[in-house]
């Protein structure tokens, strides 16, 4: 296990919460590929430990993602307990909604429009 | 007129609506490297056209999916037929061509060599102690008898050449390049003699001879029906001429028989 509290790639930053929640920041706008999301579990595994943690997606300025790196989010979706993805404009309730219902993740997921509630839903899934 | 909602115009909506609706229609024709501009705005357009295009990558996504599983089933389906046909030309325990393969191989190669030298001879071979073995050893030494006649048989066959099983313990011969009526025979008796050595099965030791008929491909045996038929009477004489023996058909007696094994 590593010590890493926080990593921040091309596209993206992510980092862990004092309450076991992990946090995920995509740059703004910018559209996501099958790469950025081998990195995005990659770095999910490193601060974690690879132990399954939740996860909170800060969505609402990110650019759409591609289908490949969606199906590898569901393929990897062991390293997650739970993900809660934050929306807050069209587009982004958009693709939350598209990744929920048409790539259908096996683990606890769930769309919210605000922070807090997020958070008090995913700390149920902190181990 | 400007509509300022979002900071856009109304041209400005219906030039980014019409962009959605090229690349619906591109999709719709299966183009699917076809993508709607997703905007800065992340306002209901852009999430208009990102919900286009995830569903254009979906589509097509599904799309080379059945086309795989086409490609698939069609590959799977040209196997199976073409083990249907080799089933259904095969016999099932010899793997020898069975009475059907070859009345169409006579067919195909009486008509391209017909007058020709080289030849065609055909050998009708009947084991003269299968009933034996059968009714001392039982069915299953009786059926390893014929694999391991079937295989001494097509060991004696040269490329030209093609043994099936026609009956019980009836194998025919199709000798595709014979230069003459010798040679024919001269090949029967090496198969006789080749059947002739011993077989084992089950800690059994047992040994059978043979009786061969021989036809040459003539003017008056045309078509693979005349020749087989030939063949067998000719291996029915040498059943009645005693054990291990070969006979070439002749249209006028005597026939040339020739003893197999000693």
């Amino acid at each position: 296990m590593t010590d890493a509290r926080e990593i921040s790639g091309e596209k993206y930053r992510m980092w862990t919460r004092p309450d076991g929640v992990v946090e995920i920041e995509w740059v703004p706008q910018v559209p996501s590929t099958l790469d950025d999301a081998v990195a995005v579990i990659e770095a999910m595994s490193e601060l974690t430990g690879g132990r399954a943690a939740p996860l909170l997606v800060h969505t609402t300025d990110a650019g759409p993602q591609s289908r490949e790196a969606r199906m590898e989010f569901v393929r990897r979706q062991e390293v997650v307990s739970a993900v809660a993805l934050v929306v807050g404009n069209p587009l982004s309730r958009m693709m939350a909604n598209f990744f929920i219902n048409v790539s259908k993740p096996e683990v606890p997921i769930r769309l919210f429009e605000d922070d807090e509630s997020a958070l008090t839903w995913l700390r149920g899934y902190v181990t | 007129m400007n509509d300022t909602n979002c900071g856009g115009t109304s041209s400005d909506y219906e030039k980014r609506l019409e962009d959605i609706i090229d690349v619906i229609q591109d999709l719709a024709a299966l183009r699917f490297d076809a993508r709607a501009h997703v905007g800065l705005a992340g306002d209901h357009i852009d999430a208009v056209a990102a919900g286009v295009n995830s569903l254009g990558e979906e589509l097509q996504a599904s799309y080379e999916e059945l086309e795989r599983r086409v490609a698939e089933r069609t590959a799977e389906l040209a196997v199976a037929t073409e083990e249907l046909k080799r089933q259904a030309s095969r016999d099932y325990l010899t793997g020898l061509p069975n009475r059907v393969a070859l009345w169409e191989h006579m067919e195909r190669v009486i008509g391209s060599v017909e007058g020709a030298t080289p030849g065609i001879a055909v050998l009708f071979l009947d084991l003269d102690d299968f009933k034996k073995v059968n009714d001392t050893y039982g069915h299953a030494a009786g059926d390893d008898l014929l694999v391991k006649a079937a295989d001494r048989i097509v060991s004696e066959l040269g490329p030209h050449d093609i043994a099936a099983r026609v009956g019980g313990d009836e194998f025919v011969v199709v000798l595709g390049a014979v230069e003459s009526e010798l040679g024919a025979l001269a090949t029967a008796r090496r198969i006789g003699k080749r059947l002739s050595a011993a077989f084992d099965y089950a800690g059994h030791t047992y040994a059978t001879t043979s009786s061969v008929g021989v036809a040459i491909a003539a003017p008056h045996l045309r078509g693979a029906d005349a020749l087989v038929a030939a063949a067998d009477a000719a291996m029915y004489e040498a059943k009645r001429a005693g054990r291990g023996r070969c006979v070439l058909y002749r249209e006028r007696r005597p026939a040339v028989t020739q003893v197999l094994t000693h």
